[in-house]
């Protein structure tokens, strides 16, 4: 599929199935998919609507088990969360629990691997202090708007270390500006951590604006429709990189990969 | 402000309430109706004195072992009633029948199964106090949002985590909402296990102090039920505020943007 001979894959989807239900209702929501992501890499997977972006995501997370083939994070085979990998939702108002402040929020998956209490500490700050939020610890999460939320939430899976940073269209629900910012820090993030990044998104222009590798699926049941590699000089910038006459070029050609698969998703999925 | 406002009110109007009595009753000539002077003397030497071992602290304390068993049992089993729809379908027609026999009726088979005395008083009290908390509870562990439990599987937490970083939390206003009326159904279940069955308690008491005419007894009775259940729905109060100030500003939160 996407050659990487050279570098290690960090991510593998193998031959990946999913059918929900049996008999006549069964729905097969991915045909089948293969490929792979490098270490440090950024890859966006876009879609046409409903062609099962959050399925294929949560067969990756191990929150689902696929019908036909297998996902592998640094080489093992995907049967339950891996613990080398975060996942970031889209819904931050929900995936932030009410009850604790923003340090309890980040520290809590800490604390359930029996971290030792200073070194949680010393990893909820770095993590806050990443993503500019530093100091606010104490406050509540619905103490904060949106973007800052989805900043904490981004927060937590740093503080986590993981290999891979999953994100299930974690801008998709943010106001325009919040949603630039929030792009700038992932890039942000990643080049200070050199974490690997799979972003799934229905805003095209998002997806050539982060990635190194745009991941075109096809409609139900899932394919994939080609793969784009973005040359784009890094690091990226909201004004001149979407000025760029090779962003536009890119952006046109996924627009039309897409619009030839049906109706874009405006809402998720 | 608006606190201070309603502490007034609530100082307020019982400080009239018991004015009124006390300057109508006062040169009350009924047996039935003792002035208030006297009713209070009584209050003080029975509740600080001469019952206060006797009578007070035994059914303050059946109450708060029958409350706090019932809340734990009904915490735990209404936890996995929510947890496991199996369960819940097999288990509920029993305890929806047994719930909708009154405490009162259930006095002599606790006379039988405990004879009198502590273990039946309390048996009774957790009785009642069990339902508002299994019912409650299961609700509130049914209701938890399905994101909350997607975000504790991706990040790898047991299920002993789940059950008391996620899910209890979670469950916590349902859970204290139960906890309000269950307090109401053990203070009734305290008196009415000491009317029916014991030779002592503030059930007793009354009863003892009415079928022998001593009437401002009888009334000290009554004001101190009414006053233990002010100072339990209090305590409760207070707790649940502590608890639940994560509860109100979300809600706050949630409601404002969706007004927006």
């Amino acid at each position: 599929m996407s050659g990487s001979q050279q570098s290690t894959p960090i991510l593998e989807v193998r031959e990946l199935g999913v059918t929900y239900g049996t008999g006549r209702s069964a729905v097969e929501a991915i045909g089948e998919l293969s490929f792979s992501v490098d270490l440090g890499e950024f890859v966006c997977i876009v879609g046409p609507s409903g062609c099962g972006k959050t399925t294929l995501l949560k067969s990756i997370a191990g929150l689902l088990i696929p019908t036909r083939g297998a996902t592998y994070v640094a080489g093992k085979r995907v049967d339950g969360p891996p613990k080398n990998l975060a996942l970031v939702f889209q819904e931050y108002n929900r995936s932030l629990l009410p009850w604790l402040t923003v340090g309890g929020n980040v520290t809590f998956p800490l604390a359930a691997q029996n971290v030792p209490k200073s070194e949680q500490i010393d990893r909820c700050k770095a993590a806050l202090a990443e993503v500019g939020l530093l100091g606010f610890d104490e406050k509540y999460p619905w103490q904060l708007s949106g973007g800052m939320q989805q900043r904490v939430a981004i927060a937590r899976a740093l503080a986590y270390e993981p290999a891979v940073l999953l994100m299930d269209e974690p801008f998709a629900s943010l106001d325009a500006q919040s949603r630039a910012d929030l792009e700038d820090l992932v890039l942000k993030v990643q080049r200070d951590t050199g974490l690997t990044v799979v972003f799934v998104t229905h805003d095209i222009d998002e997806s050539v604006y982060e990635a190194d590798r745009v991941i075109v699926l096809t409609q139900r049941p899932t394919t994939i429709r080609q793969v784009l590699k973005i040359n784009l000089p890094k690091p990226r910038d909201q004004i001149t990189t979407k000025a760029d006459p090779e962003f536009v070029r890119l952006r046109t050609e996924v627009l039309t990969l897409i619009k030839s698969e049906g109706r874009l998703d405006a809402h998720g999925e | 402000m608006m606190r201070f406002g309603r502490f007034g009110i609530g100082l307020i109007v019982p400080v009239v309430f018991f004015s009124l009595w006390w300057v109508l009753s006062e040169n009350s000539a009924s047996p039935y109706f003792p002035p208030l002077r006297r009713t209070l003397a009584a209050f003080v030497e029975i509740w600080f004195f001469s019952r206060f071992f006797t009578d007070l602290l035994p059914s303050v304390s059946h109450f708060l072992s029958g409350l706090t068993i019932g809340v734990v049992l009904g915490v735990a089993l209404g936890t996995l009633m929510g947890l496991f729809p199996r369960l819940r379908r097999d288990v509920s027609p029993m305890t929806e029948f047994i719930r909708a026999i009154p405490t009162a009726a259930l006095v002599p088979l606790a006379l039988i199964l405990f004879g009198t005395g502590f273990a039946m008083e309390t048996f009774l009290i957790s009785l009642a106090v069990f339902f508002p908390i299994l019912v409650s509870t299961t609700a509130g562990v049914r209701s938890v949002d399905q994101v909350y439990l997607e975000v504790a599987q991706s990040y790898g937490l047991s299920f002993t985590d789940r059950l008391w970083r996620i899910i209890i939390p979670a469950a916590a206003p349902h859970i204290l909402a139960g906890c309000r009326v269950a307090i109401a159904f053990g203070l009734a279940a305290t008196v009415i296990a000491n009317m029916v069955a014991s030779g002592s308690g503030l059930g007793f008491f009354i009863v003892d102090a009415q079928t022998s005419f001593r009437l401002p007894d009888m009334w000290a009775g009554l004001i101190m039920i009414g006053l233990l259940g002010y100072l339990a729905n209090g305590a409760f109060v207070f707790v649940e505020h502590r608890l639940l100030s994560w509860h109100r500003g979300w809600r706050g939160a949630t409601r404002a943007a969706r007004a927006e």
